[in-house]
């Protein structure tokens, strides 16, 4: 009877107030220290366990249900956080996981599949001690190696973009890391000139159809803006100053003008200097507007700034502009749930409800002359917008995004729809409850040229199956259902954003 | 006696030297092309502006450079060290004022995001001492 007592005494004290931890727990203890490594059973959330003996996958001759495009030829690259658990520790946010880059490989013999880490310098270190030794997004771990600069916590985890034959991984807050396109060999970070070497560039170029790619890096109040041509190598680059700092995840490319999004969202650095993490950080000024900026594309100068009521943002879909008029379409998420961390509930494993308010396309519509902007929302529960390649940064009508019909408190999407923008329409394809849907891309017909004449192609995980796929569906036909499904015999982490070649 | 007691202190006295040599064996290059320059200073008010001593050395074939600083007194220091890849004579840096080139300090100390205190990489100098450096 007394032995029960106490223990319960214990337990409703907690750990720490009998000075009972060793250096591990103390650590976990800290509010942004890593999270005891405990996954939870929700079939859902499997694949968010990662990857916990950061080994790399390989499978060929993947079985096909239905039957595969004759047409369809090339490779889906995906990337994603596919390291999230060392030493008995997992990190507690989703962005913090080393990069996994995906290869499906759609060839004349079948399909085949590789997913292997990105051999970062970080990664490397931290795989051959078995531990986490350097500092993350969103969990403080001190630093058991020197961290000079950006590149030393790359993690390279963020989406994939092939320009000039070459494969890159990326990661807003450093270097791109170049990766050979066949074998996924980690090659080294990619330096576009010797005064950009290090310079963060962002997981969200942009290639327009004549094949130059645009991208940003931001750091504080700091832009650098990179134009790259069809070799592959920097045209031109700007630095500029923003009006304030912010955030930046994503841009937008029109004709004339490059378009970003400012949320009131800064770092404060003393916090981050005291021990803080970049999450932990970071601070949402209610009271300030977000900012549209618009950069002329052939000066690279600031042309003009104009306000919104705030939002967090992180994806765009397209922009095109007229000379006077700028329409851009963006996703608004939101920053209660990201900043408080329910965003990362389930990252445990467990089934948690109430993922915050859903993130929802908004249409912008801005008045270049007169300055006045407007913006339309839709309500559906979505993300991970793309349009047709073919038409970035021109006059688009289709969106396809994967989105949420059914009840708002699952983690993951379970639809894939395309939004006709001129008829306000949808057509929609629902995989059903116990599948969880990520990013899907168009891919052109070869030889065709009406915009949308082309497949669908992305991947999913199946929990009542517990196995990743990627569908394949007629661009022009998605509720009639996928046209097949490659299966692989096994999961692989959920991720964020893919490239097709 | 007195005679024996003099020769005595001097030999114990002699013990306190005021000359001492700190070689620096610099590894972990990232490449074999240009210099190392190092800096050396003895207090914190003058810590990565003024420095006490400085010396350059070119890298060998090996990859490997030994830097040697004379005639220090018994004291305390702290040193950064710089591979000066092209051999401009500074630590180049890119847009974000981030050093683009490898760089270390003494005692394996390091900042974040920026050089670490004088007292983080302090060392006590008593007598002849060979140190080595990574820049890894």
């Amino acid at each position: 009877m007394l032995a029960r007592r106490q223990f319960l005494i214990r337990s409703s004290l907690g750990a720490a107030s009998f000075g009972l931890l060793d250096a591990a727990q103390a650590q976990s203890a800290s509010p942004e220290g890593p999270l005891p490594a405990r996954f939870g059973q929700a079939p859902l959330l499997q694949p968010l366990r990662g990857y916990v003996d950061g080994l790399d996958r390989v499978s060929e001759g993947l079985r096909v249900r239905g039957r595969l495009p004759a047409g369809l030829r090339g490779t889906l690259y995906r990337n994603g956080p596919g390291m999230l658990e060392r030493g008995g520790q997992r990190y507690r946010h989703w962005f913090d996981g080393d990069g996994l880059v995906q290869a499906w490989s759609f060839g004349a013999q079948g399909v085949s599949h590789q997913a292997r880490f990105v051999q970062t310098r970080k990664f490397q270190a931290e795989q051959a001690a078995g531990a986490f030794l350097l500092p993350a997004f969103g969990t403080v771990i001190p630093p058991q190696l020197p961290v000079r600069g950006p590149d030393d916590m790359n993690t390279a985890n963020t989406s994939v973009v092939v320009q000039g034959g070459r494969l890159y991984a990326l990661w807003e807050g450093g270097s791109a890391t170049e990766l050979d396109p066949a074998t996924l060999r980690t090659l080294g970070p990619r330096t576009w000139a010797p005064e950009l070497k290090g310079v963060p560039f962002s997981a969200h170029p942009k290639k327009e159809p004549d094949g130059t790619l645009w991208n940003f890096g931001s750091f504080g109040k700091h832009l650098v803006l990179y134009q790259i041509g069809v070799d592959g190598e920097l045209k031109r680059h700007q630095v500029l100053n923003l009006p304030t700092g912010a955030m930046l995840h994503d841009f937008a490319v029109s004709q004339r003008y490059i378009a970003l999004l400012l949320p009131p969202l800064s770092l404060d650095m003393a916090a981050a200097r005291s021990g803080r993490s970049m999450v932990g950080a970071m601070r949402w000024d209610a009271r300030q507007p977000m900012r549209l900026v618009v950069i002329d594309k052939a000066t690279l100068q600031l042309q003009r700034t104009m306000e919104l009521p705030p939002a967090l943002v992180f994806h765009f879909g397209n922009a095109w502009d007229d000379g006077d008029q700028l329409q851009l379409d963006y996703v608004e998420s939101d920053i209660e749930s990201f900043l408080d961390g329910s965003f990362n509930a389930a990252l445990g494993g467990e089934q948690v409800d109430g993922q915050g308010k859903p993130s929802q396309l908004r249409l912008l519509r801005a008045d270049l002359r007169s300055g006045k902007v407007s913006v339309e929302g839709r309500r559906e529960s979505m993300e991970f917008p793309v349009v047709d390649p073919r038409v970035v940064a021109r006059r688009h009508r289709y969106l396809y995004h994967p989105l949420q019909t059914g009840p708002q408190d699952r983690w993951s999407f379970n639809a894939i729809q395309r939004l006709d923008l001129e008829r306000g329409q949808v057509d929609r394809y629902d995989f059903g409850a116990h599948v969880a849907v990520e990013e899907h891309l168009l891919v052109p017909k070869p030889g065709s040229r009406r915009e949308g004449e082309g497949w669908l192609v992305g991947t999913g995980f199946d929990a009542q199956r517990q196995r990743s796929f990627a569908a394949v569906f007629d661009a022009e036909a998605i509720s009639a259902g996928p046209l097949a499904l490659v299966d692989l015999p096994y999961w692989v982490p959920f991720g964020f954003h893919s490239h097709f070649v | 006696m007195k005679q024996v007691l003099v020769p005595l202190v001097a030999l114990l006295l002699s013990g306190v030297s005021a000359a001492a040599t700190l070689e620096i064996e610099v590894e972990g290059l990232p490449s074999r092309e240009g210099q190392m320059l190092v800096a050396v200073y003895d207090k914190a008010e003058t810590w990565m502006k003024k420095p006490l001593r400085a010396n350059r050395a070119v890298v060998s074939a090996e990859g490997l450079v030994k830097l040697r600083f004379e005639d220090l007194p018994d004291g305390d220091y702290a040193y950064a060290v710089i591979h000066d890849a092209n051999n401009n004579g500074k630590l180049d840096m890119n847009v974000m004022g981030i050093p683009t080139e490898a760089y270390a300090f003494s005692n394996k100390a390091s900042g974040s995001f920026g050089p670490p205190k004088f007292e983080a990489a302090r060392f006590s100098l008593q007598g002849d001492a060979q140190q080595r450096v990574s820049l890894k």
